[in-house]
Order: C-alpha cells, then structure tokens, then sequence
C-alpha cells in the first residue's frame, strides 16, 4: 500500500514533462553546479578532497532529509480527500514518502558513483557507513515529520514553519561549507544536529574525513526523534479522520 | 463473537461529536445513539434517512475510518468502500494508469487488475481514450470509468454512499445489472436518497430518524412500513420545502409521494389577498427539460386561506426515465391575467421502474406510455 501510495507520487509528479525522471538528476546538480562556483573558485573554500566530491556528499543527503521532512509533514494535509473516503493506516502516508525519496536517491547516488570513478577513489569496506547513514537520515526526517503532521492536522500553524526549518538548517549543516571553517571550540557542537552528524559520517567512510565523538550524540538524537515522531502519530492516528 | 451465517453484526454502536453551539460552549452531539443490526451472507441493505440522520457516519465507522465513541462492528471478510466515486484518481494519469491505481488503494492485487482490465475497459466504454489522461475526459466518461473499476471489485461487504444516482440512464441500467449480478457473493450496504433504487436492490431497510433519541427503523424491505413514512420518505426527495412568497400567494410545501396507482403531488398554499379566478396548473418536463405534459386544475374558489391541492399522475403514464416536476397559479387580477411559477426547484420522480414486463425498453421508448384498450383476440386457433 504505501508504494502503491509512492508509485501514484512519482507518476504523478513525472506526467506530461518532457524531461521527466530527468529532474530528478538536474536539481542537485544545479544545487552541486552553484555551491562549486561560488564556495570552490570564488571563496575558495579549502578540502583535501575535490571539492565536487565533498558537496556532492552533502547534497545527496540533504535532498533526501529536505524531501521526506517537506513532503511527509504535508502528507496528511495533501490526501485529505482519501483519509476520508478511504481506510488504510495513516501512517503511510508519511512512509510512502520515504520510498519515493527513495527512488530517486538512487538515481542520484548513481551519479556520484560516477563521480568517484571518475575521481579514481579506490573502493574501501567503510563504504558501508552509507547504509547507516540512509537509514539515519530516513529515519530522522520521517521522524520530524510525523511530529509535525500528527500536530499540524488539528493546528496548522506549525505547517507554515517547514520552510523555515529547512532553509535554517542548511546554514547549520555542513553541506557546502567543511567543518574546519568553524572554531574547533565551536565545531562539535555542530554535531548535536543529526544531519551534520550524518553526513559527516558519510565523509569519513568514503574521504576518511576526521570525526568528533561528538557525531555519537547527533546520530542518536536523530533515532530518538524517529521514535518520538512514531509514538505522537500512533496516539493520534484514530482523531486524524475526525479533524481533517 | 459474531455468529456462524452472519457477516456484519452492529452491536450498540455510538457517535459523539463535539460541536460549538451559537452560544460558543461545547457540546455532545449524538450521531448515532446505540445502534444494533446484524446482516447475513448475500443480504442487501439500504439505509435511508434525512439528510444529518447518521448516515454517513455509519458508512464511515463501518468503513472504519473513523472510531465509533462506543459499541462495536464485527465483520466477517473484506469491505470495500465506496464512499466517493473518484477517490485517490488522478486527472494527470491516463485512464489506463488510474484503474490500476483506484484498484490498488481499494486494495486489489495488480493481478486481480490485470484479469479484469479489459472488462472494466469494455464496461467503461471510453475504448481509445484509455491512454489519455483522464482530465481530457468529458465528466460522464470519467464517471463510467470510475463505475466500472467499482462493478469489478471483489468483496464480502460493499459499501456504497449515494453513488448509484449518476450517469445517463443507460448507463444506470447497466450499473444496476452489473451489481445485481454481484450481489449473489457481495453483500451490498446502500445509502441513497433514492427510494426507487433503494427498493429494487435491497431486501432490508435500514432507517434512520433524525430525532433528538436517534431512534431507528430495521426490518426486512416487504415489512417496512414505506406509507407510514410516506411524508418522511418523500421529502427525501425534495430535500427541502421551498418557501415562495409573492403576489398574495405563499407555497407553504411541495412534495411527491408514492402512491398505489403512481405519483401523487402535493402542493400546500396560502391566499392572502383574494382575486376573481385562481387556477392551479402543474408541468411534467422530460430529462432535457422540454414540458411533455401540462395539466390545470378546475377554478379555485379564491377566499383567503390555506388550500391543500393534490395532483395524481398515473403509474403507466410515461416511458421509461426521469421527470421533474413543476407547479405554478394562474390568477386574474386588475390588469389581467398573472403567472406565477411556484416554485424554483424543480421535484424529480422516476417512471417505469416499478414496469415488470421484460421487453426491451429502449426500443418502445416513446414519450407517452398510457395503458391503452388493447383487445387481444384470437381468431384462429391451430
């Protein structure tokens, strides 16, 4: 059911576009195009790494919390018409997203597996760190979303101030911009925000980045988040219909 | 537990909602107040009842999409609801995309779609236009889509909320033989505001009264009392009574009840002033709103007061189809004579369904369908 639900998202949003499944490759490299040209040639930005790879990195990962966080907050609200003329548990909804985020994750990974070839990065066993990092960010971004949506059905406020989070998180992410521009005093505490930690994660698997124990912290929070959100949206999910 | 031959059993069942009275305090309104029915296998029920009466609420805690406040639902089997006709279509996706997606959210296995695509296709009739996304489709076509996944699902329960009633009437009739055949192995559950379709499909009646108690009605369709609701049931049909006022003349109710011999129109007025002649007159107007049939009543001897005048309209009286209904007065006044059409809203009553005979309608299908003197003699017998 929930990738019933999925496979209607990606239909839907690729009908009639000529470029269709193509988007989802041409707006992170847009995003990838912007952040070299503007931090690597004109900032000059220092990484002991190309600097496409670092950024690269973090955009995967951050388009991937952006659309679940965005997307599943609004899940409930966008399929108010089939929470009430149809049965299936609400949860879905919200969890349909992730597999859409999903499928194209993997398209967009399959280019930065292009990347690394093209780079001739030697394949390594930490290259696993990835599957603990999807599942953490997954997790985190549903996580935010249920929270949100569970509360966001009977207040809506709190829609409104999804764009917000995600516009101030970047800047408290390090996707374009290497941790060691920040004061090492300041720098672990970077790391409390789950999405820094995981990306940072991602970097020291795969560009053996150094990492603050710090990222332990960050990386659980995200788990508690996912469980916060799990258990708010279970104890709302019978009033859903009654107050859409 | 729910019995052995039962496969729906309603035991007690309670819906409160809050709302916020005129005075801004809270208050438990009553949905549905303590309500217990019990179906078994392949019986058909309709619910009938005014508009608010718990109708839906009812097909939506059935349905379980929202949570009876208390008493409880045993099902045995897999229901389906059909509470909107298009629900989860999207007009973006073409119409071939969009019976695999309704069929699924419904619950279906792409395989299950898969062996009944070309039937729902052919039942649809929409035949070339099944690539093209369903938002280039005239209404009618995507209505005859959507009814064709709905006439091709498999289930124990069926749940229909006002759906039956739209659609050409060929189309109806294709509908309505459609979950006839169904609903040997289905158990239908109807909500229509509909008594015609309600009485053809349904062995039980399910009523529900929108008295303060929420009391309730459940019998099987040959004891209940339809004349006994008579006024309930009719102004079902015209939902509400319109209050026209003009020219000395007030229309205090208009409604079409059933009756033995067919139709009968009621229509209450009151005189305020008095005039020389006064004449009642009705007209009948087809489907595509041409008046077929125009009737006026014998002179009202116009003293001031209430008048009751009621108009009969014979069963065998029409083809096959629907017909509205309209009322006016016709009345001399100072300067001549003045029409007054009544009322606004037009009543809709149904001919030819209650016909048993089996010949195909839709070739003797002429405006006007009296029971003539037919002499049927046999001169020659071999």
């Amino acid at each position: 059911m929930a990738w019933v639900l999925a496979k209607r998202d990606i239909k839907i949003k690729y009908a009639q576009s000529l470029v269709g499944i193509g988007w989802v490759v041409l707006q992170p490299l847009v995003a990838v195009a912007v952040y070299t040209i503007f931090f690597s040639r004109i900032l000059n930005l220092d990484t002991a790494y190309p600097y496409v790879l670092f950024v690269v990195s973090g955009v995967i990962f951050w388009s991937l919390f952006n659309y679940i966080f965005s997307q599943g907050s609004n899940a409930l609200l966008q399929n108010q018409d089939l929470i009430r003329k149809l049965y299936f548990p609400r949860v879905l909804l919200p969890v349909s997203k992730v597999l859409v985020a999903l499928t194209e994750f993997v398209i967009v990974f399959g280019l930065f597996v292009g990347l690394l070839i093209y780079y001739g990065l030697p394949p390594s066993v930490k290259y696993l760190v990835l599957i603990p990092v999807f599942l953490g960010t997954a997790c985190f971004g549903l996580g935010l979303a249920m929270l949100l949506s569970a509360v966001t059905i009977r207040n809506r406020d709190l829609h409104h101030i999804v764009p917000f989070l995600v516009y101030f998180g970047i800047w408290l992410t390090p996707v374009f911009y290497p941790v060691t521009i920040i004061p090492s005093a300041y720098a672990k505490w970077l790391y409390v925000n789950p999405m820094a930690s995981y990306i940072q994660w991602f970097r020291w698997g795969f560009f053996s980045e150094p990492i603050d124990y710090f990222s332990w912290i960050g990386s659980l929070l995200g788990l508690l988040v996912c469980l916060a959100g799990i258990l708010v949206f279970k104890a709302q999910e019978d009033k859903i219909a009654d107050s859409v | 537990m729910i019995g052995d031959s039962k496969i729906l059993e309603v035991n007690g069942l309670t819906k409160i909602f809050s709302r916020t009275t005129s005075q801004g305090k809270k208050e438990a309104f009553y949905a549905l107040n303590n309500l217990s029915f019990a179906l078994k296998k392949g019986q058909a029920l309709g619910i009938i009842g005014k508009n608010g009466s718990g109708k839906s609420t009812l097909l939506n805690i059935l349905s379980s999409i929202i949570r009876p406040s208390e008493g409880e639902v045993f099902v045995r089997g897999k229901v389906l609801s059909i509470l909107d006709i298009g629900t989860g279509m999207h007009p973006d996706l073409s119409g071939r995309e969009n019976i695999f997606l309704r069929g699924e959210l419904l619950g279906m296995s792409k395989q299950d779609i898969q062996k009944v695509y070309s039937d729902i296709v052919d039942f649809s009739e929409i035949g070339d236009f099944i690539e093209t996304p369903v938002k280039h489709y005239s209404s009618g076509m995507f209505l005859r889509l959507a009814f064709a996944i709905i006439v091709h699902l498999k289930a124990d329960i069926l749940l229909l909320d006002e759906v039956l009633s739209v659609g050409d009437l060929g189309f109806r009739e294709k509908v309505k033989h459609a979950l006839n055949a169904m609903s040997s192995e289905t158990t239908l559950i109807i909500v229509s505001h509909e008594i015609h379709t309600i009485r053809e499909f349904v062995d039980s009646i399910l009523y529900l009264k929108s008295d303060k108690e929420r009391s309730y009605v459940f019998s099987p369709k040959l004891d209940f009392p339809f004349d006994k609701f008579a006024a309930d049931l009719s102004t079902i049909q015209s939902e509400e009574v319109k209050i026209y006022t003009a020219h000395d003349v007030i229309l205090k109710n208009q409604k079409v009840v059933e009756s033995d011999i067919g139709y009968l129109a009621q229509f209450t007025l009151e005189i305020t002033s008095v005039s020389k002649e006064v004449y009642f007159g009705i007209q009948v107007f087809n489907d595509i709103d041409i008046p077929i049939l125009t009737s006026v009543s014998q002179e009202l001897k116009a003293l001031e007061g209430t008048y009751c005048v009621e108009v009969s309209l014979e069963e065998r009286l029409f083809g096959y189809g629907q017909y509205s209904i309209q009322c006016g007065l016709m009345f001399q006044k100072n300067d001549g004579w003045t029409v007054l059409p009544l009322s606004t809203e037009k009543m809709t009553i149904s001919y030819g369904e209650k016909d048993s005979k089996s010949y195909p309608k839709e070739v003797f299908n002429g405006i006007l369908q009296p029971t003539l003197d037919w002499k049927l003699t046999l001169t020659n017998s071999s």
